[in-house]
């Protein structure tokens, strides 16, 4: 075959083409470490990436869905802490009410302090979290419960909420509700306040009235609410513990996501620089072999 | 006697001759060793046809001719015409594939996807603002934050939409330059074909015009795909399909023309009112029906013309083809969204106290005008957490949109499949669908590198065989000059040897004695 100028320069411009071509690749790669850029760089592997990528950033979402359920029943949680707290005063006040040897003005004392108890319910039922109401269901913004005065004492409390169960949901298909339910009137009812609220009000009545209380009756009315507001503790503590789970499951499958993605789209750094240092040196070749063309000519020797 | 030594000279001067014409075309073939097109001519040497043996005498070894010289018989044009045609109808192929990979790369570009820039990141950040609302639904923050990623989806869409749209219209523009490329180089053949015609009866050897009709012959089949032959006179007839292009000293023209318009005519420019207000801009048209609007080619007698190799064949395909669907993947994907969204979007029920409800979340129609409802733009109240009125606290309305996200809805061609049939053809969410459109392009970027890949390959190796035979090599024609230069060099001895002679009849003949 004849070799022609023509050929010998195409051959080079050739080679040090498809040679730039690669090591601006390369460049690229070690650059920023990545393999994906385009969809054309790998169209399966940019697919899974994309798909992965969402479902990295759904489980990052339940995760942040998680936390913010956790402090929502928290705060449900220490507000039934406290109404146990307040529940078991009211028992401690009924065994010491119980002596007939009272006199008006002792009960009177015993009476305010029930009051007290009253109120601290009522404002413990009307806990906030974040400027939401945590009992009133999906009304979240109206107070939960309004005290309903009889002679200057609070009688009874309203509720003013709604049966809203807030569902938030903790992975694909899996939702939790984030509220308690308190409220009297519903069939899934776990304790009734309004009930509990009765009690106390009875006992504050009843101390005023005077006479010693049917001591019996108050502590198997109050016993009833106690048991009641600590199964509702335990449910809620269930809860937790679940969305823990929950929690630390989401957080290994985001791990084994993320290293999966990382190996669909990142590139080691050490392999982008040692293919980059390879191909530089074929890219010098290449570079040499053009030099080399511009050798003498038999033009060169013409006299 | 003294014929001999004139003739003697005479043969000399043709050898002087001759071997300068040969240096001449080595000179040439020097001048354009890098001239693309050019092919590598040599001049043939022969003998001049002797004289008859009538003048001589006739002695013992028989009638003798006598030999008057070289001369260069033809300057050879090295072409070889099986690489040539070969060659074109490689080189409208590769064309066709560097257009569309072209047209791909561009596409690509313009649907970047990389690390959280992509639609598919705008969608996530979407849906999972609304998991944020369902568990804190009254917080304007949080409203807020679905409402900026409901924008910053729209928008991301919109400038895709608009990216290929413009695009679409720049390779519309340039459908019209390289049609105008097409027909100069046309003109150029066929007033070309004359002179080659002219010069073949003159009995010249128009060699390099023949070249420039060659180069001529390949630009067109680079542009459009088309074949040529040679007619018995040299001249060239180029055709496209079943069409001629250019036939001796005709050539049709090709032309660029928009459509007639079939579609409802754009709405009039308002005029400005009395009190002096800006005129109101006509809209423009919807994104997908763009393609409508774009330029057709025919011929100059109206026929269709169809074009579907070289460069001109990969921008149509890239055009209307490549571009449109991806135009068509991103209308999809926002007439889902949006009438998905929609849907649940307008049964549920917005802050109190307005509780508005029956509210799109997405309006605009098609992906370049797909935007945020503008009442929830500037009222986050309206955005529609509750699936019941008056309840600030309720978050399954927007637990229900952000469920969208994994709802099986599209087939695998990212198609919507009729709503109440998910269960028999839905096998994609529409961001998988999203993520499948993506691969797709990817694919089909691969697709287009590789072939383009391989038709350079073929190409290159057809032009290294056709150079060897066509084309210049110096060392070569160092040789060739070389030996004219060593043949002039003999042939001035000689005819320096004969002036010796004739000096010797003319001065010294019969001065014997004196």
């Amino acid at each position: 075959m004849r070799v022609t100028n023509q050929m010998m320069y195409a051959d080079v411009l050739a080679n040090l083409q498809a040679h730039g071509k690669k090591l601006a690749r390369l460049q690229v790669e070690a650059g920023d470490g990545k393999k994906l850029h385009m969809p054309s760089d790998n169209f399966v592997a940019m697919g899974d990436a994309l798909t992965l990528r969402g479902a990295i950033q759904s489980n990052q979402t339940y995760l942040n869905n998680i936390s913010t359920a956790r402090e929502f029943l928290s705060a449900s949680a220490s507000a039934m802490d406290g109404l146990a707290t307040i529940i078991q005063s009211g028992l401690a006040l009924v065994v010491r009410s119980a002596s007939d040897t009272f006199g008006a003005t002792e009960r009177e004392t015993y009476a305010k302090q029930v009051d007290n108890l009253v109120q601290e319910a009522v404002n413990v039922l009307n806990s906030t979290h974040r400027e939401q109401y945590v009992f009133s269901g999906f009304k979240t913004t109206t107070q939960a419960y309004t005290a309903v005065e009889v002679q200057k004492a609070i009688g009874s409390a309203k509720y003013n909420g709604d049966a809203g169960l807030r569902k938030v949901e903790i992975e694909r298909g899996q939702t939790i509700s984030m509220n308690v339910l308190l409220s009297q009137e519903l069939p899934d009812l776990k304790i009734a306040p309004a009930r509990m609220l009765s009690t106390l009000v009875n006992l504050r009545d009843a101390l005023r009235k005077g006479g010693a209380p049917d001591v019996n009756f108050q502590i198997g009315e109050l016993q009833g609410d106690l048991d009641a507001t600590v199964r509702v503790i335990g449910d809620v503590g269930g809860r937790l513990q679940r969305l823990t789970a929950t929690q630390d499951r989401l957080e290994k499958v985001q791990i084994g996501l993320s290293n999966t993605l990382q190996t669909a789209e990142d590139r080691p750094m050490a392999q982008a620089v040692l293919a980059l240092k390879e191909e530089e040196t074929v890219y010098q070749a290449a570079l040499a072999t053009a030099g080399a063309l511009n050798r003498n000519t038999l033009f060169d020797y013409l006299r | 006697m003294a014929n001999l030594i004139f003739g003697g000279i005479q043969t000399a001067l043709t050898a002087l001759r001759a071997q300068q014409q040969a240096q001449l075309v080595a000179d040439h073939n020097v001048a354009n060793a890098n001239t693309p097109g050019y092919t590598r001519q040599e001049a043939v040497l022969g003998t001049r046809s002797p004289l008859s043996p009538v003048a001589f005498d006739r002695g013992s070894g028989g009638a003798m001719q006598m030999g008057q010289g070289a001369q260069v018989e033809l300057t050879r044009r090295m072409a070889y015409d099986f690489y040539d045609d070969r060659l074109r109808t490689e080189l409208s192929v590769e064309k066709q594939w560097q257009e569309r990979a072209d047209v791909l790369r561009h596409v690509e570009a313009m649907l970047p996807e990389k690390d959280g820039s992509g639609i598919a990141d705008r969608l996530s950040e979407f849906w999972s603002s609304w998991q944020q609302l369902s568990t804190d639904s009254a917080d304007p923050a949080v409203r807020r934050a679905v409402r900026d990623a409901g924008v910053r989806l729209s928008q991301s869409i919109n400038e895709r939409a608009d990216g290929l749209v413009n695009f679409q219209r720049y390779q519309d523009a340039r459908l019209g330059r390289l049609v105008e490329e097409v027909n100069q180089a046309a003109g150029r053949l066929s007033k070309l074909n004359e002179r080659i015609v002219v010069a073949f009866k003159a009995d010249n050897q128009p060699n390099d015009l023949l070249d420039e009709r060659d180069r001529l012959r390949s630009q067109l089949s680079e542009l459009t795909g088309s074949t040529s032959y040679i007619q018995n006179d040299g001249s060239a007839v180029v055709s496209i399909g079943r069409h001629v292009l250019v036939a001796r000293d005709r050539a049709q023209l090709l032309q660029a023309v928009n459509p007639p318009v079939t579609a409802a005519p754009a709405p009039p420019a308002v005029p400005p009112a009395a009190g002096g207000a800006a005129p109101v801009p006509a809209a423009p048209a919807p994104a997908g029906t763009v393609s409508g609007h774009l330029r057709q080619l025919q011929w100059e007698d109206g026929q269709a013309a169809e074009v579907k190799m070289g460069t001109i064949g990969g921008l149509l395909v890239g055009r209307d083809k490549e571009v449109v669907a991806r135009i068509n993947a991103l209308e999809r994907l926002s007439n889902t969204l949006r009438s998905e969204v929609n849907a649940v979007h307008k049964t549920g029920f917005g802050l109190p106290p307005a509780n508005t409800t029956g509210q799109e979340f997405f309006v605009g129609n098609g992906a370049a005008q797909l935007a945020v409802n503008p009442l929830l733009e500037a009222n986050v109240g309206g955005v529609a957490a509750a699936a019941a009125t008056a309840s600030p606290g309720d978050g399954s309305l927007a637990l229900k949109i952000s469920q969208l996200e994994s709802r099986l809805m599209m087939d695998a061609e990212g198609t919507r499949v009729p709503a109440g049939t998910e269960a028999l053809g839905a096998t994609r969410t529409i961001q998988e669908s999203w993520a499948d459109a993506v691969a797709a392009l990817g694919a089909d970027a691969v697709r287009a590198q590789r072939e383009l890949d391989s038709h350079s390959m073929i190409v290159e190796q057809l032009t290294t065989q056709k150079d060897s035979v066509t084309g210049v090599s110096l060392d070569e024609e160092a040789a060739r000059v070389m030996r004219s230069q060593r043949a002039y060099q003999a042939a001035a001895r000689v005819l320096t040897n004969f002036d010796q002679m004739a000096e010797e009849v003319v001065l010294r003949l019969g001065m014997v004695g004196r």
